[in-house]
């Protein structure tokens, strides 16, 4: 393999990686506040690409994003608000079968509102074949949007997350969800904002990866395991972790790609999965305690 | 109308009737005391005070409100702050982060105004964060600022436990044994802490097995025994009570 080669599938990993650490970030957004693993991830990402793909038929096309963030990220409040928190038995294992429901529910309405066919976005900037030359390798201006759009989410939700009062709040009680009750913190709107804010992060990860991976109804499932892998090896509820995990795992992806045939690059991921829940269940950065408390 | 009035209050978990008929008012501005055997009921009932269980029956009224079907929430708002037998704190936040949700309640910015960072919401984060360094310092604890909850020694966390509540500015605040694991200085300067609490006009509700904490700190002592109050009165009240002297030091006549 040249160096060319090698740089040509390191960006492509890195690429790959970006958008798995978004949707593994999602995951623990949720996994933070409820202790559940949503399901319905993938579809998030999938609506986000789905409904800009439409809005760009009519609006500019940051405007036909901002647009399909606000739309999906109120699906997800909506779905915590009419579903979850309705729920008679609040067990945790309970909910995250409800999630897989949910999953299943969102790909067969996608599939009603669109339909079958496969759709992207237009290039944000560029199109398809327009490439930036980088040490060698040449990759499409969207990979930088990608990796852009993934720095930027992961810093905003870093000071969110340590600096705002709303944050703090949402830390306080995945930390000791009754401390935080009695310090005055409604547990149950945490829990929708969680819902709401992943599915924002997914929706837009769903749009900018879109000229990229395309997007059809039933994209999101494949997305949702990919993101399910990365948050579990870099630690269940630890972003920065997703985002170590993601790079780990796009590069893996992409290097097999060299020396497996290419219908193997799904199995590395899941056999990665596998590997970590039989070996070191808590992740590389995730704490014992953590993966010893939840309750299932 | 007194301060707060519990009111025939019934609570049962499956056949055990961990609260049963319990009446009681606690004056403005006094250290009130619940004691009993263990099991006998007391962490059942501060928790039905504090929102944690709701009451199978009966009242709470604080303040002339009706709380005693309120979410803990907006109980802790309404200005009653309470600490737990096995502490709770949030283990992976810093100590300066753990009296910054205390002060959550104090604080305006609502949902919005929090997500979307507007500048007043900056200003009251100021705000926040020097009251709680200022809270930090009263209870001697600024040095452990940055330092995770979790990696305090146990008496500092009591204390930093017992500090978040007080950076909720409550009227009245429930203690549960709180001296737990102290040693006997430690206890004799949570004595002059609560004392201090109490001048300073807030009321106190405690529950503790040190007798002689309990003895030098209260103004009034409730006892329970089987979720029911079986005494209620002064120290020296209390302490000449045959009813009382028999739970916990056993029934002459059966010893025989």
């Amino acid at each position: 393999m040249s160096y060319e080669q090698l740089l040509q599938y390191v960006f492509s990993g890195i690429t790959n990686g970006s958008i798995y650490a978004i949707t593994g970030i999602g995951f623990n957004i949720i996994y933070n506040t409820t202790g559940i693993i949503n399901f319905a991830q993938g579809e998030f990402l999938m609506l986000g690409g789905m409904t800009s793909i439409t809005f760009s038929r009519y609006f500019p096309l940051p405007i036909a994003v901002a647009l399909a963030v606000i739309v999906t990220a109120i699906v997800g409040a909506l779905i915590d608000f009419l579903v979850i928190r309705n729920l008679k038995k609040q067990s945790i294992l309970f909910m995250i079968i409800v999630t897989i429901g949910l999953s299943i529910l969102l790909q067969e309405a996608a599939l009603h509102i669109w339909d079958e066919k496969v759709r992207s976005l237009p290039f944000f900037t560029g199109d398809e074949i327009s490439s930036i030359n980088i040490f060698g390798a040449y990759i499409s201006p969207q990979v930088l949007w990608v990796v852009l759009i993934c720095s930027i989410i992961v810093a905003v939700l870093t000071v969110f997350f340590k600096y705002t009062a709303t944050g703090r709040s949402m830390r306080a009680c995945s930390s000791n969800v009754i401390a935080a009750r009695l310090c005055g913190i409604n547990s149950k709107n945490m829990i929708t904002l969680s819902f709401t804010l992943s599915a924002a992060i997914g929706a837009l990860a769903g749009a900018v990866v879109s000229p990229i991976t395309q997007t059809q109804y039933d994209c999101g499932t494949s997305l949702a395991i990919k993101g399910f892998a990365v948050a579990i090896l870099g630690g269940l509820g630890n972003s920065i972790g997703a985002v170590a995990g993601g790079i780990v795992i796009g590069l893996l992806e992409s290097l097999s790609i060299s020396i497996l045939p290419l219908a193997y690059k799904d199995a590395v991921s899941i056999s990665i999965l596998l590997l970590i829940l039989f070996v070191k269940p808590s992740g590389l950065f995730g704490k014992k305690e953590i993966s010893a408390l939840k309750d299932f | 109308m007194a301060y707060l009035e519990i009111k025939k209050l019934y609570r049962s978990f499956g056949g055990l009737q961990a609260v049963f008929d319990v009446s009681f008012d606690v004056e403005k501005g006094t250290i009130n005391a619940i004691i009993g055997p263990n099991g006998a009921g007391k962490t059942t009932l501060i928790n039905l005070i504090s929102g944690a269980l709701k009451p199978d029956s009966g009242e709470v009224i604080f303040n002339g409100l009706h709380i005693e079907n309120l979410p803990p929430y907006s109980i802790a708002q309404k200005g009653i702050s309470r600490t737990f037998q096995n502490i709770k704190l949030f283990s992976n936040m810093t100590v300066l982060e753990n009296i910054m949700m205390g002060r959550h309640v104090r604080t305006n910015s609502g949902f919005i105004t929090g997500l979307l960072n507007l500048p007043w919401s900056w200003k009251e984060e100021d705000s926040t964060l020097e009251k709680s360094r200022m809270i930090l310092e009263q209870f001697k604890l600024s040095e452990f600022a940055d330092r995770p909850a979790d990696s305090l020694p146990f008496g500092k966390q009591r204390i930093l436990e017992f500090a978040r509540a007080m950076s909720m500015d409550p009227e009245l605040l429930i203690l549960d044994e709180p001296a737990a694991g102290l040693n006997m200085n430690e206890t004799e300067e949570l004595a002059k802490v609560i004392t201090n609490v109490r001048n300073s006009g807030i009321t106190i509700l405690i529950i503790e097995h040190d007798m002689t904490l309990i003895m030098d700190i209260s103004e009034k002592i409730v006892v329970l025994n089987y979720g029911e109050k079986i005494a209620m009165g002064t120290p020296e009240e209390i302490q000449k009570n045959s009813d009382v002297i028999k739970i916990y030091l056993g029934d002459d006549n059966a010893i025989g």
